[in-house]
């Protein structure tokens, strides 16, 4: 009997085809391991090519830099600022010269805590038990999380009350002029202004405010605390790629923020150029720092239709999309939104295409006594000339802005902001020694 | 990447496998060529696949929900038919073959022909169209990338790959072991079919048990994995099954092994075999995904972006506009996703599968008011993610304000505020002619009553945006270089300075703007939902300023407005009563009770005659009222979503 028709065809054909049939199948074997491949490594890429992860707890932020840290860094979850007024003596060489020394330990110390270190080596536990420790020590074994410090200077340093008490005047910035007074503001003046102030800012609570406390501390004598003010929950990333925080109207804020790494927006809104103020170049790579403690109604809020909370803003609540798009990150049409919402009014559409970049954090500090939460935004932005990127725009929320009615302005601040620490050199150095 | 690359790999696979099934039988058979009709069943399978895929995402031309199911149901069912005709077939012609009777295998190979090109193009094309569906989506989402159109090609091109070795492992084996392990794999794949389209149908509401789950091994064997994606790909696998889904599969593959495994079965039975599959297969294949859906009522769907990563779900909007509604599903995850759209009692008003990362879809859904839930499930398992939107209908508060009764309450209110403006201006006439008189003292007691009107009806008044300014401006409002006009002027003017000096012109100009107010009332916008709102307002500018001392910083008469505010929020109440006892009828004695507590707290302190100096209540008192205001605050923050639900 013959083999069937098919077995001997296949072993025929296994012979004289076969080298055409194993290089086809060596070049089909050969896509498919390249494809696997392909597709593998591709994937691979897609992964690490997602960008940077900001510095995690344990890796510290530098403190060196052309700019100061704690503007452009991505921003961390607390919030501990403290202004400081000097203490001077009518005799100007001496005070400048206390305010050197003051700055010189001050330098050396942040660039330490921002490490995670103590202010001084064994500063917490001294050798000898009948010395006070010059280190706090609540901060002890604490990662860095991420701490920076940021040192601003304000006008009345430069000229306190008319008087010129570190011989300082002339060389105030002109964009460092008094903020106006806006329509509807009650600032608390004692809690408003300040000769320096320092923003703390970093992922524990606990190292924000064992920094500005071990200033304080070291300031003793030069300088005393004017006020303070701790912040919770981040109002505004410098990281778009992350969710952007909700303030304490519920509603993301931040979306159209300066990013941390847009280099091209910082050059341009952010730090001071090197001909801005010839008569200040000591502030070139600067920046100006806008600080005004908002106070929300969120009672009165609280009991607002949430048509009316996303008309007042300008934005749906759930996904941060402006109203007549449907996501977060969609371009703004101001015309689309009511002419009197937030974001119709403070977009930089609005404004002339100024922008500035905002670094708020929430606050509630206590009750106001009727039965209400102390609550609202400490409202930080840094910008490169205030006088046309942030007085006209405040100028145009206050008299417009739907949302002015749940808002007050209790405290305000300006401050230069110098720029970055060099290693060996300290805080605002190219001031104090033209 | 690699998740739209396991997607391609997965849909392919399917189809790969029963193609090289055929091909390799029939190559065996000695009929190479014959492959004809199978490649043009294949052929024609993509091409339609691709083509009525472009259709369906580039139009909008549509199925509903059920009727895709249905449609999708219809061709598994026949493709289950036909492949399992298609193993039995197989079986009884090599039973010819090796008789090497080939005039029989040839008349079985010509009644054969046709059906193993339909049976080609049905397995193709039952996983074609879900596939082209998912490759449009990632075309269209090119904008965002091109990965995923390279990453599903590429998986496309590893499924063809993959069925080309398996056809040469095929070619090699011994005969009687290569039909006996393509049919059981035939086998095994059509019951996996069968299963999956069970559960499709569970979905789709039609059979039920969808959440009695038989076995869950998704901890394991994530479908997002390369080897759940191969066991779903080769086997329909899914790592959740419900007992319905076990028990049909059971049904079909043991009884089908146990006929395909005996020998020389009568014609008679296979017939029966495959006529009972095609009874019982109520299988839907793997849906092949939502179909955007017809526009024909005429009106611009609503659009929703819902925006997915792995761990959360987010829709741009948590209102839509009820009606048929467009929603996109825009996936930034690294997992496959998919979504479905939950009317309130669980039932799938809609879903679309297979939603790769970097890519979106869209789906269109008929959505009547009413609260839905979104889902998001990323991996395409699990519970996902939930987020609640509701539908409300376009133009609700308009069908609203058409109840008289709640005209009615517009037109008295109306009526009302015409009423207390003139009386505002009755009451600053007088006073400027105090002022014109040099009456000091009796400007200053004219002053707080001129008041009483405008602060009764303050919201409306205000509606008027340039009129406001003018006439109640405080000085800490005041702008740099803005001119100070209206009654704090005067306020300051006799509380401050002690006198009606220089008051005249101010007293004049107020008179003016009460009486263009007065004018202007009937042209405000008064209804229903703007006097609700009103109500709220009014003691919303009682807790900012006046419980503060702030209103009336200089003559203390906040107690005064305050009561003004009050009655002018509790005539607002008594005119949509009627409207709240039906609607909301909880809220009405809420009202009046905290109304009338507020109410008792201000007449303490007019127990005396007239209100004191606000100066005179101590932090205390301060507190006792602000706490009072706060209370009759809450409900009436509930008024206008009562009177327009």
């Amino acid at each position: 009997m013959n083999a069937p028709p098919w077995t001997a065809g296949s072993a025929g054909s296994a012979g004289s085809a076969g080298t055409s049939r194993r290089a086809a199948l060596g070049l089909f074997g050969g896509l498919v391991g390249g494809a696997v491949a392909g597709g593998g490594a591709a994937a691979w890429a897609v992964r690490t090519g997602d960008g940077e992860p900001a510095a995690t707890a344990g890796t510290p932020v530098p403190f060196h830099g052309d700019h100061q840290a704690g503007i452009a860094t991505a921003v961390q979850d607390r919030l501990h600022m403290a202004a400081f007024d000097l203490r001077t003596t009518g005799d100007a060489g001496a005070d400048r010269a206390a305010l050197i020394r003051l700055l010189r330990r001050w330098t050396a110390a942040a660039e330490r805590m921002t490490r995670g270190l103590e202010t001084v080596e064994g500063g917490a536990i001294p050798a000898v038990a009948d010395a006070p420790p010059e280190d706090t020590g609540e901060a002890l074994a604490l990662p860095p999380a991420r701490l920076t410090l940021t040192l601003g200077l304000g006008g009345s340093l430069f000229e306190h009350d008319g008087r010129d008490r570190l011989g300082l005047r002339s060389r105030r910035p002109a964009a460092l002029a008094d903020l106006p007074r806006f329509k509807g503001d009650d600032l608390d003046a004692a809690r408003s202004g300040g000769d320096l102030v320092v923003q703390a800012c970093a992922d524990d609570p606990q190292v924000a405010v064992h920094a500005v406390r071990n200033l304080a501390r070291i300031a003793t004598g030069t300088a005393a605390v004017r006020w303070s003010q701790l912040g919770f929950g981040r109002t505004s990333s410098t990281t778009p790629a992350e969710q952007t925080p909700r303030n304490l109207f519920g509603f993301k804020d931040g979306t159209a923020n300066i990013a941390g790494d847009d280099a091209e927006a910082l050059g341009r809104h952010v730090w001071v150029g090197a001909g801005d103020d010839p008569a200040a170049g000591w502030m070139t790579g600067g920046s100006y720092l806008v600080a005004r403690r908002i106070a929300m109604r969120v009672e009165s809020w609280d009991r607002t239709s949430l048509r009316e909370q996303e008309d007042v803003t300008g934005r749906h609540k759930l996904s941060g999309a402006p109203l007549g798009a449907t996501a977060e990150h969609d371009m703004v049409r101001v015309g689309a939104l009511p002419a009197t919402s937030h974001v119709a009014l403070a977009h930089p559409d609005s404004n002339g295409g100024h922008r500035i970049l905002r670094r708020g954090y929430s606050y509630v500090d206590g009750s106001d006594g009727l039965g209400h939460l102390d609550a609202g935004l400490f409202f930080l932005a840094f910008c490169r000339d205030p006088r046309t990127q942030y007085v006209p725009l405040q100028t145009r929320l206050a008299r417009s802005d739907a949302m002015a009615e749940y808002l007050t302005h209790t405290a305000s601040g300006l401050y230069a902001v110098p720029p970055g620490v060099g290693p060996g050199e300290y805080w605002a150095q190219p001031l104090l020694e033209a | 990447m690699l998740a739209n690359y396991l997607i391609g790999l997965r849909e392919g696979l399917e189809a790969s496998l029963v193609v090289t099934i055929l091909v390799a039988y029939l190559v065996r058979a000695g009929h190479g060529d014959r492959l004809r009709p199978v490649w043009a069943g294949v052929l024609a399978a993509v091409a339609v696949s691709l083509g009525f895929g472009a259709l369906l995402s580039f139009t909008s031309s549509s199925l509903s929900f059920q009727s895709q199911e249905a449609f999708g149901g219809v061709l598994s069912i026949v493709a289950v038919g036909f492949v399992t005709w298609m193993i039995f077939w197989m079986r009884r012609t090599a039973r010819s073959l090796s008789t090497e009777l080939r005039e029989r295998v040839d008349a079985a190979l010509s009644l054969g022909a046709g059906a193993l090109a339909l049976t080609a193009f049905l397995a193709v094309g039952r996983e074609g169209l879900e596939t082209s569906l998912f490759i449009w989506s990632a075309v269209q989402s090119t904008g965002e990338g091109v990965q995923p159109v390279v990453g599903a090609t590429l998986g496309l091109l590893t499924a063809v790959a993959l069925g080309y070795l398996f056809y040469r492992g095929a070619l090699r084996i011994n005969l009687s072991r290569f039909f006996t392990w393509t049919g059981a794999a035939l086998i095994v794949v059509a019951g996996g079919v069968l299963a999956y389209g069970v559960h499709d149908l569970q979905e789709a509401g039609l059979l039920p048990g969808l959440d009695a789950l038989a076995f869950d091994i998704s901890g394991a064997v994530p479908a997002d994995s390369w080897y759940g994606t191969l066991l779903r790909g080769t086997l329909n696998l899914t790592p959740q099954t419900t007992w319905l889904q076990a028990t049909v599969w059971l049904l079909y593959v043991v009884p089908v092994s146990v006929i395909f495994l005996r020998p020389a079965p009568a014609r008679a039975a296979v017939r029966a075999a495959t006529a009972v599959l095609a009874g019982i297969g109520l299988s839907a294949c793997s849906s092949p995904a939502s179909v955007t859906s017809a526009t024909g009522s005429g009106e611009a769907p609503a659009r929703v972006v819902v925006t997915a990563t792995d761990t959360a779900c987010t829709p741009s909007s948590a209102r839509l506009t009820a009606g048929t509604v467009t929603l996109r599903l825009k996936n930034i995850g690294s997992r496959v996703n998919e979504l479905y759209v939950l009317r309130a009692d669980g039932s799938i008003a809609g879903e679309r599968e297979n939603v790769g990362p970097g890519t979106s879809a869209e789906l269109t859904v008929d959505m009547p008011a009413g609260s839905y839930t979104l889902q998001c499930k990323p991996g395409m398992s699990g519970d996902g993610i939930k987020a609640a939107v509701t539908a409300t209908a376009a133009g609700s508060t308009a069908a609203r304000a058409a109840d008289p009764r709640l005209e009615q309450a517009a037109t008295a209110y109306r009526a009302y505020v015409l009423a207390e403006a003139r009386r505002s201006l009755a009451g600053a006439t007088q006073l400027r002619d105090a002022i014109k008189a040099g009456d000091a003292a009796r400007s200053k007691a004219l002053y707080a009553t001129s008041r009483i009107g405008w602060e009764r009806i303050e919201p409306v008044a205000e509606s008027f945006g340039d009129l406001d300014p003018r006439i109640d401006l405080r000085e800490a409002d005041l702008e740099a270089g803005q001119t100070w006009t209206g009654w704090h002027v005067i306020e300051k003017g006799l509380f401050a300075g002690g006198g009606t000096t220089g008051l005249q012109p101010v007293a004049d100009r107020l008179v003016t703007d009460l009486a263009e107010l007065v004018r202007r009332v009937p042209e405000a916008q008064v209804t229903a939902v703007t006097m609700a709102n009103g109500a709220k307002e009014l003691l919303d500018e009682v807790s900012h300023t006046k419980v503060t001392g702030e209103e009336e910083a200089f003559s203390h008469t906040d107690l005064v407005d305050i009561q003004a505010n009050v009655e002018g929020a509790r005539q607002i109440v008594t005119l949509l009563t009627p409207v709240l006892t039906g609607a909301a009828p909880d809220l009405v004695p809420q009202l009046e009770s905290t109304l009338t507590q507020l109410q008792g707290v201000l007449d303490e302190h007019r127990a005396s005659g007239a209100f004191p100096s606000y100066t005179t209540l101590a932090p205390a008192e301060r507190r006792t009222l602000s706490d009072a205001v706060d209370a009759a605050s809450e409900p009436l923050s509930r008024l206008t979503a009562a009177i327009a639900s």
